[in-house]
């Protein structure tokens, strides 16, 4: 494979441009993606190719079109909508949570619904309460979506490939720090299963998993901590619906010890899922308490002191990890 | 639109099965043999009817809670929508779904919704498939009164509208959302004023006139083909039942509950037939009789039929295995 | 086409003058642009274009002064000129938006009948495409049609009605047509009202009986109840001008001749020759006369001025053995005069019952013309002549 590097953002764009161009079933749908090419540009430049038939623009109806996207889609489109924000999924919630991920189950598996919902999620950019969530939690543990939620453009671009490709509803998460990121990318055709998490970094001293712009601040505390003697193994899992129990169960057992590293919040959120998990799987392997850093069950505040105080950085993480290694049971 | 004796006998039988397939389904409700909710359609079959005379096979129709009716008049085979009320392995969506859920795809029934105004972005959707594929199919969102209060009908239509989508908004104006009267909770006089807000033509017909519903909607099918856009048909309806079965009905008088079971669809076209000499009494009795033995049928299979494996509670979620 | 007027610009303005125009005719104007100068006694202002379209012709010249709201110029209207980057026509329909609220009760439906309304429409040659159904879906019944029928004919509902055996179909002849128009034409248009009474022939049956054989050795004609009736006719004619009168358009034209339709029974149908100038007649010239026109109309020797020009018919069924009728107006005359068969009744005279000859006479009459009391007068003036005759009838 020839080496190159691409932003984020170009991966987003490259693998909608090579799905339009081999399956003619998949067409854009959202707000604002012709002109501005999406708020962050993660569909510019699509409409100048495929014109307005394949990249529709809509009113702000966020329930209208992504309710018309999962019945274009029960009939066969592969529309791949976006829902600008995450934090605007309330106004969708109907579609989202009742109808499009219920609709094959509810019909007795008799027809399916391959529509995927691109959205932005993350804080880091001072966007405050409505635009800066995560919410892939809610996602998730709402039955019928899968969840996809890369850290890398390589990741971006191969795993949207897939999304666009697989039979189910797909949400498709990207974390507005990491568009601008630059990371290897071929520039032959590839895709990435969904359900296969991905070892950053190998280590035995304890097992940090992290997503999206969480990986990133979870390989910089890794760095420090090796300095200091620590080998952490992180592990991205790249899609959550799937789930790719059997790389961090592993990994648990090699390490004795797991840090959950989640934007998302705490409470009943993802990292309560993972723990929990492990805890059920791994138990007998478990040198220490599992420890998790995440976001606490608050909005995310404006401010970007606040906004630094509430989500998880190197510091926090490092603290955890020390946390867990240092850990001696008292008897 | 040829209208002839096949077509209004065609007709009367659809709304029959329909009412025979209701009253049956009351009586098994009450008898315990059908779990859940269930809201019967009765007095409204004009509306199901007379649309989907309109439709070709390969047209699809969004459902509601009140859906049977519909489904009956799509094509759905009574014995597979028995099964499913009854909860069975053989029923339409395996007994996934039940009453408020019914699907058949082969026949262009895209599902029923539990949710007021549910479906409608849905069949949307489907619209914009039509649009996107350049086929000449078209869709059909029914729904209630109260559901044209709803979000989801507000952004679809303006969808429907923007995009000339090849969508019928039908809405069953049955006069109450659940208990509500739509007059307390609708400032316009009717749901068809509704359209000029969307730059989509309203139409208020008779929807126990059959025929005038099915005149209504093969106009508005015909623009739809022609990709002339969507059009919001509202049919002035009745139940003769409850918003679901136990229903205590309190906000409705026995006396208006008897002048809509007056207004009959069924019984307008039987006598129609026999005044104007399109069928004899017997003709009429004859499909009756008929009827009355598909739906005996239809029961006695959903009853003999298996309950779904317990484990089956774990499939279909996704197409791929389950997570 | 569009009348530009000249606006009224201020409370007092009354007229103003065309200063200039911005606008020359076949140029395109459009709404609310700039079309001409108008100079009132306090100012002169622009005025817009009422409408977009093209200026067809400009009627007030410059410098002309022309008073509020008299035409100035015309303008062919056509709309808002769409530019070319506009999105491509959406269909007239989408348009007008006021019309696409509809309510429709019955949609539009062509030509949709039931097989026992349609059957009912053929047997009585009913023009299916004048009625709005009122059935299932605005479908036409055969309650709609029999009320055109105006038929109480009750149809079983289970039947469709057996065939009616036609021996013959023959066309309508020409004179059969035309009055067959003529009276189909007045029925629906004229407001006619009938009146009637009861005539003693008593005394005219002695004049007849007394002048019949002096008439016949005279001209060798049988003087008839219809010559008498005639004279009584004329004779009440010349006091009653507003009954000797036509009605044409919206002018009543009163007749200064009394000119004596009588309707006769031949061969073809119904003729009428007309007496012309009856009123001047001697009942002697009127024998003559009516004997005359009869004996053409058998012989179908009648002339166009034979059959024209009449001001009041007298049509004698009596002789069919009728007792009383409502005849109709023949247009565009006033009245019309029907008599009945002279009949022996028991009757009431002085407190006693006699037997006496009595006829009924029914007077139908054109109410737009004459109003009901003034008709009653004469029907009541020929009673009185006939049952009092005098000199006249000598």
């Amino acid at each position: 494979m020839s080496k190159r590097e691409i932003l984020f953002v170009e991966a987003i764009r490259e693998a909608l441009r090579e799905e339009m161009r081999r399956d003619e079933a998949v067409f854009l749908m959202g707000e604002d993606l012709r002109i501005w090419g999406a708020p962050l540009g993660q569909t510019k430049g699509i409409w100048d190719e495929f014109g307005d038939k394949r990249v529709l623009d809509t009113p702000i109806s966020e329930m209208g079109f992504i309710g018309a996207g999962a019945g274009a889609a029960a009939l066969g489109s592969r529309p791949v909508v976006e829902l600008m924000f995450i934090d605007f999924f309330g106004i969708a919630g109907e579609q989202i949570f009742n109808q499009a991920p219920k609709l094959r189950y509810m019909f007795g598996g008799r027809m399916k619904v391959p529509m995927v919902i691109r959205t932005l999620i993350g804080a880091g950019m001072s966007a405050a309460a409505h635009h800066s969530s995560s919410a892939y939690s809610i996602i998730a543990h709402m039955p019928g979506w899968k969840c996809v939620i890369p850290s890398n453009p390589y990741d971006a671009k191969g795993l949207l490939k897939t999304a666009i490709r697989d039979d189910d509803p797909v949400m498709y998460f990207e974390h507005k720090m990491l568009l601008n990121t630059k990371g290897e990318a071929p520039e032959e055709e590839y895709t990435i299963p969904l359900g296969e998490a991905a070892i950053k970094r190998e280590g035995e001293d304890a097992t940090v998993v992290a997503l999206a712009w969480m990986v990133h601040k979870a390989l910089k505390a890794a760095d420090t901590l090796s300095e200091e003697g620590i080998n952490i193994e992180v592990i991205d899992p790249r899609t959550i619906v799937p789930l790719d129990k059997k790389t961090i169960i592993n990994s648990v057992k090699k390490t004795g010890r797991l840090v959950v590293v989640d934007e998302d919040h705490e409470r009943c959120g993802l990292s309560a899922e993972l723990s929990a998990i492990v805890a059920e799987e791994a138990f007998d392997s478990l040198k220490a308490p599992i420890k998790r850093v995440a976001t606490p069950t608050v909005p995310i505040p404006f401010s970007p002191v606040l906004e630094d105080a509430v989500i998880p950085n190197e510091d926090r993480i490092i603290k955890a990890v020390k946390e867990v290694t240092s850990y001696k049971a008292s008897k | 639109m040829e209208i002839n004796k096949e077509k209004l006998l065609e007709m009367y039988r659809g709304m029959f099965v329909i009412r025979h397939f209701e009253t049956k389904t009351k009586e098994l409700f009450a008898g315990g043999k059908i779990p859940g909710f269930v809201h019967l359609y009765s007095g409204e079959e004009g509306v199901a009817v007379g649309v989907c005379s309109a439709l070709r096979k390969d047209d699809y129709i969004g459902s509601t809670h009140r859906g049977h009716g519909h489904c009956i008049a799509k094509g759905g085979d009574v014995k597979y929508i028995m099964a499913e009320l009854y909860g069975r392995e053989t029923g339409c969506c395996r007994g996934k779904g039940g009453s408020m859920h019914i699907a058949d795809f082969d026949v262009g029934i895209m599902g029923a919704s539990g949710i007021v105004g549910g479906s409608i972005p849905l069949i949307t959707g489907a619209a914009l498939h039509f649009k996107y594929k350049e086929t000449d199919q078209v869709a059909v969102a029914f729904f209630g009164d109260g559901a044209t209060n709803q979000g989801s009908f507000h952004e679809s239509i303006n969808l429907a509208a923007i995009w000339d989508l090849p969508i019928l908004y039908v809405c069953e104006n049955n006069k109450y959302a659940e208990s509500t009267s739509i007059s307390s909770v609708m400032r316009v006089k009717t749901v068809a004023d509704r359209a000029e807000a969307y730059g989509v033509p309203g139409i208020t017909v008779d929807g126990n006139d059959v025929v005038a519903v099915y005149e209504a909607a093969s106009d508005a099918v015909e623009r739809a083909r022609k990709g002339k856009g969507p059009t919001l048909l509202e049919c002035e309806t009745c139940r003769h039942h409850g918003h679901f079965e136990g229903d205590s009905g309190t906000y409705r008088t026995k006396e208006m509950v008897e002048e809509c079971k007056k207004r009959c669809p069924i019984k307008r076209l039987g006598k129609f037939l026999e005044d104007e000499g399109f069928a004899t009494k017997q003709e009429i009795e004859d499909i009756e009789k008929d009827v009355e033995r598909e739906i005996a049928e239809a029961i006695e299979f959903a009853d003999k039929s298996p309950w779904p494996k317990p484990e089956d509670a774990l499939k279909d979620v996704f197409v791929t295995p389950y997570y | 086409m569009f009348e530009v007027t000249m606006p009224k610009l201020g409370l007092t303005m009354k007229e103003g003058k065309v200063v200039t125009w911005y606008k020359k005719e076949g140029e395109r104007v459009e709404k609310d642009e700039p079309l001409l100068a108008v100079e009132t006694e306090k100012i002169t202002n622009d005025v817009g274009s009422p409408v977009a379209g093209i200026v067809k012709k400009i009627i007030a010249q410059e410098d002309t002064v022309v008073p509020v709201t008299e035409t100035v110029a015309l303008i062919e209207e056509a709309g808002v000129v769409e530019s070319a980057d506009e999105p491509e026509d959406r269909g007239d329909e989408r348009k007008p938006l006021g019309k696409m609220k509809q309510v429709v009760e019955t949609p539009s439906v062509k030509n949709r009948v039931s097989p026992l309304a349609l059957k009912i429409a053929k047997d009585h040659n009913i023009d299916l495409s004048e009625i709005k159904g009122t059935g299932l879906g605005g479908m036409i019944t055969k309650n709609d049609v029999l009320k055109l029928v105006g038929s109480t004919v009750q149809v079983p509902s289970e039947q469709v009605p057996s065939e009616i055996e036609v021996t013959e179909t023959v066309e309508m002849s020409l004179p059969r047509r035309k009055t067959a128009q003529r009276l189909a034409q007045m029925h629906r248009e004229t407001p006619h009202v009938t009146l009637t009474t009861f005539i003693d022939f008593t005394d005219i049956v002695k004049i007849r009986n007394r002048l019949k054989e002096m008439i016949e050795k005279k001209i060798g004609k049988k003087l008839t109840f219809t010559h008498l009736i005639a004279k009584a006719v004329s004779m009440a004619l010349k006091e009653f001008q507003d009954i000797n009168s036509r009605l044409d358009e919206n002018k009543i034209s009163r007749i200064k001749d009394i000119n004596l339709g009588i309707a006769v029974d031949v061969e073809e149908g119904l003729v009428v020759p007309v007496v012309k100038n009856a009123g001047e007649m001697s009942l002697n010239e009127l024998v003559t006369r009516v004997s005359e026109l009869m004996d053409k109309a058998r012989n179908k020797n009648l002339a166009l001025d034979d059959i024209t020009g009449g001001t009041f018919t007298i049509s004698n069924l009596g002789t069919f053995g009728v007792d009383a009728f409502t005849p109709l107006i023949n247009p565009p005359e006033c009245a019309i005069l029907g008599i009945g068969k002279i009949l022996k009744r028991a009757w009431v005279v002085n407190e006693q019952i006699e037997i006496r000859p009595i006829a009924t006479f029914s007077l139908t009459f054109d109410h737009r013309i004459v109003d009901g009391a003034q008709a009653a007068r004469f029907l009541q003036r020929i009673k009185e002549i006939l049952e009092n005759p005098k000199e006249d009838f000598k």
